[in-house]
This record gives C-alpha cells, sequence and structure tokens, in this order.
C-alpha cells in the first residue's frame, strides 16, 4: 500500500473503523499520511458543527398554521383503520378471483407498466424511448397503431396514478399529450385501407374506452383541479373513439413543443411528439429527420445534466442518444439514399449537416467544459461514440454511393477524449459496417 | 428505519394523522432548511423550498414505501424542489445578506483558531460546486451514508462517494493551513 492509495481511502472515510486493515496498517507507519488523516478528522468535525442558518421556529409555525393547515383541511386524510381494508382487501380479492373465474381468457395488449411516484422515472422515458425506436424501423401500420396506442395506454395510467396521489404538477403535460397522442393514433388509423382498420379499430375502441372509464372513477372524489385534468384525459379518449369510427378527417392538433433542458416532462414530450410523427410517416427521409430532430434536443440535455455535474445522467443520456442514431437515424436514411433524386440527396445533405452541429456543440463543450462538467459529458460522448461512427458513415454504404452528407465526413476524428490510445483516432472506414462495431472506442 | 418513534410518527401520519406529521416538520425543518440554505444562500429561497418539500411530502406520503427512510425521502423531495424551481446551479438568486459574524474578541487561541476556521470553511463550501456541496453536507451534516447520499440525490453510490471525496479533497487543499493550526 503506497501513500496515494491510502490517501484516497482517507477521503472517503469517517472513521477509522471505515477503514480497510491495510490501509491503517499503513497509517500507523506513516507519519504523511497520519498527518493527512487528522486533517481530514478535523475538517469532518469543523463542517459538522459549520454553524448554518437553520430555519426559524417563527417559520415553521407559520408554515404549519399557513399552508399546511390549508392543505390538511382541504384533504382529509384520514383513513379507515385496519381492520376496515382487511375487509376491503379480502372481498377485492374474491372479487378479482370471481370476476376472472367468470371471464373467458383473452389474449390483448399488455397491460401497461405500472406508474408510481413522480412520473416520468427514467425507466417510462427508456420504455418510451424503445418504443420510438421500433417505431421508427416499422414498416408495418398495424404495428405502428400499436405501439402508438401502448403509449396512450402509459400516459394514460401515469395520470391516472398522479391523479390518485394528487400530484396535480405533472397531471396537466399528461392530459395533454395523451390527447394528441389519441388524436395521431385515430389519423393513424383512418389513413389504413378498410380490411386493416376494421380488423384493428375494435382492439383500440376498446382501449380508449377503458381509458375513459378509468378516468371517469379516478375523477371522482378528487380536488377540481385534479377531477378537471383527469376527465380531459377521460374526454379525450371519447373524442379519439369516436374519431376512430368517423369517415371524415378531423383538423390536426398543435404538437406539444418541449422547452430546452433535461426535465424528464420535457424530455417525455419530445419522444411523445417523435412517436406520434413517427407512427403516421411512412417516409424514411422524413422518419430520420424525426429521429435527429429529437437526437439535436438530447444533446442539450445532456449539456444540462453535464453542467450539474450528474455524470450518471450525462451518461445515461449519452447512451440513448447513441441509440437514436444507430437505430433510429441510420437504418433510415440508408433507405431514403437509395432514391435517385437529387432533392432527397440534398434533404439527407441538410440532415446530415445538423447530427453533425449537434456532435459539434458536444465537442466544443467537451473542450471548454470545466472539470466537473467534463467526465459528464466525456461519458456521454463515449456513449454516443458508436452512434456518432454510424451516423457518418451508415453500415452497407460503399465508396461514391454514399449518401453526400456522410460522404463528407467519414474521415473526422471522434470527439476529443475519444480517440484510440494512440493519438491516432478512429480508422476511418475500418473496422466498421453492419453493425459490428468494430471501431468502437 | 432506525427511529422506532419516527416509524410510529410515520404510519400515523401516512394514516392522515396531521398532528404527527407536524412532528416530523418540527423533528426535521431546522435540517432541511440548513441543507437548503446552504445550496441556495438565500434565506427566502430556503424557506419557500422548506415549505413546498414538506408539502409535497405530504401529499405524496402514500407512496413512501416501509424500507425507505423518512429522512433520505424527505431530502429527495428537497433536491427535486431545488432543481424543479431552478433556484439552484441554473437560476441561482443573488446573494442575501452576509451571515452574522460574531464580534471579535480575545480568547483562547484554539477558540479563535476554531472560529476562523469556521469562516473560512464556509467561505470554501460556498466555492464549492453545489452538487459537490449537496453531496459533502448530507454526509458530513446529517452523517448519511453514500447509499442514502446517493437516493437523496438520485446519482449512483459510486457518484455520491466520488464527489465527497473531491469536495473533501478541495477543501483540504484550500484549508491545510488553517487545518494543520488546530490539529493538536
Amino acid at each position: 500500500m503506497n501513500c496515494p492509495e491510502a490517501q484516497s481511502w482517507l477521503l472517503a472515510a469517517r472513521e477509522t473503523a471505515d477503514l480497510p486493515a491495510a490501509v491503517r496498517r499503513h497509517l500507523r507507519d506513516c507519519p504523511r499520511c497520519q498527518r493527512r488523516w487528522r486533517q481530514l478528522s478535523c475538517l469532518a468535525v469543523a463542517l459538522a458543527d459549520l454553524p448554518g442558518r437553520a430555519g426559524s421556529a417563527a417559520a415553521r409555525q407559520r408554515f404549519l398554521r399557513g399552508p399546511f393547515a390549508a392543505e390538511r383541511d382541504r384533504w382529509p386524510r384520514r383513513l379507515p383503520g385496519w381492520r376496515t381494508w382487511l375487509g376491503v382487501a379480502a372481498a377485492l380479492v374474491l372479487l378479482t378471483g370471481l370476476v376472472f373465474w367468470l371471464l373467458p381468457p383473452r389474449s390483448g395488449p399488455s397491460t401497461p407498466a405500472a406508474v408510481t411516484g413522480a412520473f416520468p422515472d427514467e425507466a417510462a422515458l427508456q420504455r418510451q424511448l424503445s418504443r420510438n425506436l421500433r417505431l421508427a424501423r416499422s414498416g408495418e401500420a398495424n404495428e405502428r397503431a400499436r405501439f402508438l396506442a401502448d403509449t396512450a395506454d402509459d400516459l394514460a395510467a401515469a395520470a391516472l396514478a398522479a391523479a390518485g396521489q394528487d400530484m396535480l404538477d405533472g397531471l396537466p403535460v399528461l392530459a395533454e399529450l395523451y390527447r394528441f397522442t389519441v388524436h395521431g393514433l385515430a389519423a393513424l388509423l383512418r389513413g389504413l385501407p378498410r380490411a386493416p382498420r376494421e380488423k384493428l379499430a375494435p382492439e383500440l375502441l376498446a382501449r380508449l374506452r377503458r381509458h375513459a372509464e378509468e378516468a371517469d372513477r379516478a375523477a371522482a372524489g378528487r380536488l377540481p383541479a385534479v377531477s378537471e385534468q383527469v376527465r380531459l384525459v377521460g374526454s379525450a379518449a371519447r373524442e379519439g373513439a369516436r374519431a376512430l369510427s368517423a369517415e371524415e378527417k378531423q383538423p390536426a392538433l398543435p404538437a406539444p413543443a418541449p422547452a430546452v433542458g433535461d426535465d424528464p416532462r420535457q424530455r417525455l414530450v419530445a419522444l411523445v411528439r417523435q412517436a406520434v410523427r413517427l407512427a403516421d410517416e411512412p417516409t424514411p427521409l422524413r422518419r430520420a429527420e424525426c429521429c435527429v430532430e429529437v437526437a439535436d434536443y438530447w444533446s442539450q440535455a445532456i449539456l444540462f445534466a453535464a453542467a450539474r455535474g450528474e455524470e450518471d445522467q450525462a451518461a445515461r443520456l449519452g447512451g440513448q442518444l447513441g441509440a437514436l442514431l444507430e437505430q433510429g437515424v441510420v437504418p433510415n436514411v440508408e433507405q431514403a439514399a437509395t432514391a435517385s433524386d437529387p432533392a432527397t440527396h440534398e434533404e439527407l445533405e441538410r440532415l446530415a449537416g445538423r447530427s453533425e452541429r449537434a456532435a459539434t456543440v458536444l465537442r466544443r463543450n467537451l473542450e471548454q467544459a470545466p472539470p466537473p462538467a467534463r467526465r459528464g459529458l466525456e461519458r456521454a460522448l463515449e456513449a454516443s461514440a458508436r452512434g456518432w461512427q454510424l451516423a457518418r458513415r451508415p453500415p452497407g454504404w460503399r465508396g461514391k454511393d454514399l449518401p453526400p452528407g456522410w460522404q463528407k465526413r467519414k474521415d473526422r476524428p471522434l470527439p476529443p477524449g475519444l480517440e484510440r490510445k494512440d493519438g491516432k483516432g478512429p480508422p476511418p472506414g475500418k473496422g466498421r459496417g453492419h453493425g459490428h462495431g468494430k471501431g468502437r472506442e | 428505519m432506525d427511529d422506532p418513534s419516527e416509524a410510529r410518527l410515520l404510519v400515523r401520519a401516512r394514516g392522515g394523522d396531521a398532528e404527527a406529521f407536524a412532528l416530523l416538520v418540527e423533528r426535521y425543518w431546522d435540517r432541511l432548511h440548513r441543507w437548503l440554505y446552504a445550496l441556495t444562500r438565500h434565506e427566502q429561497s430556503a424557506e419557500d423550498l422548506t415549505q413546498e418539500a414538506f408539502l409535497r411530502a405530504w401529499r405524496a406520503l402514500g407512496s413512501l414505501r416501509a424500507e425507505e427512510g423518512f429522512r433520505v425521502w424527505l431530502f429527495a423531495i428537497a433536491r427535486n424542489c431545488l432543481l424543479d424551481g431552478r433556484r439552484g446551479p441554473r437560476g441561482r438568486p443573488t446573494a442575501s445578506l452576509p451571515e452574522e459574524v460574531p464580534a471579535a474578541r480575545s480568547g483562547p487561541l484554539d477558540e479563535v483558531l476554531q472560529r476562523e476556521l469556521g469562516e473560512q470553511l464556509r467561505e470554501e463550501c460556498d466555492r464549492l460546486p453545489w452538487h459537490y456541496r449537496a453531496a459533502l453536507l448530507l454526509w458530513a451534516q446529517e452523517r448519511m451514508s453514500y447509499t442514502d447520499v446517493a437516493r437523496a440525490l438520485s446519482i449512483s453510490e459510486e457518484t455520491a462517494r466520488w464527489r465527497v471525496c473531491k469536495a473533501r479533497q478541495l477543501l483540504l487543499a484550500r484549508l491545510a493551513g488553517y487545518l494543520d493550526g488546530k490539529v493538536p
């Protein structure tokens, strides 16, 4: 054990007992580390005793008599005793058993994952992103409609869970996103040929009716502001159910726009907007454009997370950005580039420029990042490296057949910090192609 | 949850007992306010955020899982309030009036050293990036484990450990002279 090793343990330990035996042995014999340990112990005591500005008793009383009293009076939470709950639970178990026994088994859409606590959590966002990436590659309208219906299921479940916890702050966004999704679903279904539409409609109608009924139940007995938002979900479900059977085209709803940042709700807005657009977009070029837009948004979110020093979050977002490029942008660009018309190639050039700008912004920020933000950015770029590599030259493209925008960038180096250890950067065009990922740093 | 009396208060509060929740408010108000003030350096923001955190906690008590500690959960809510309100790193308000500084007076040497160290330490803590400060103060003042710091700040345990170590390393580099003076 040498001093630097020992001192890294000392920095993390609160007491001598927290140190491994080898470090304690080193400490016994090393005056330098003994001095460091005394300094750290002294620092810990000084920090614990550091005079802070504790809240005043008057402020606490103001809170208890003011906002808290108002909240408490508005929402009496006194619940029945445990015996009552036990009785209710037993009755529910019996009733559920009876219902399942009476109903024939059926196969249908999977039940959306339960949403608890603050929504959306990272798992819910990841689920939506994975769904969007499948939407980006799906050529089947039936399949796309089902993905969008799954999104509506999740949003409805989240809104009802938020209402159940009186979390008014997230409800308006969820209600708006739900309405937008259901409207998109109806538009998608109306665009289908008669036979698949008639096959799919009953299932989707049943899902929307279930949302409406659940929303009605959830709205009962809630704070008027909460009920109002939940009823918006119910009315959007009914409106969507009517639109599914209507022949005439409904006017388009304005797409919700995510605010800049990395707030989870805003990321959800970006993903739902993308899902609705992808579901209704048969053109690979437009699907690629849609994915580039979200990748652009994700790059900004990474900067926000890195600026706060949230390395893990930046790395997670970086991984998602990589997936967006690799699974959303690249396959659609490959498809679009088979077209021979100059207009498509011009559009591809424009998209390539936009995607490159997002990478440049991240690289430039990394070069000038202060130390706390640096690590997060490095990890984000590392996690998205393969996506950037593939976006520079989609697998499957050879020589002059490459889309114009990608041809220009094939020799550009990876972002700083991601070069190979020999300092030469990734070999352009080597070790790549068809998803083998050999060029991955 | 280690404290049986707190566990009882929580059970009552989850059942809708506002008196029990008021006792939890009494127990944690100062600690939460102290932490939020150290992060915002703004009295009014710290008070508003403390209120908001307790109100959200009251509304969401039903979602607190039995194995979760109330303290960590409450600090996690406070951290979310701080970020939601953009009163942290991105929208930091202007600094409030300086803390009351005790009048200089003669006294035993270590008392003077202690006071000087305290003042320097506060200044240096304020200079730390806020996310280092948030983790360090939970670890040092709330005596939270790295696991709890991680949960309160929604980060991994490894990141929590790294932030605390980094903060201590920075403070040590800046305050070594004072700390040596105080080391017996």
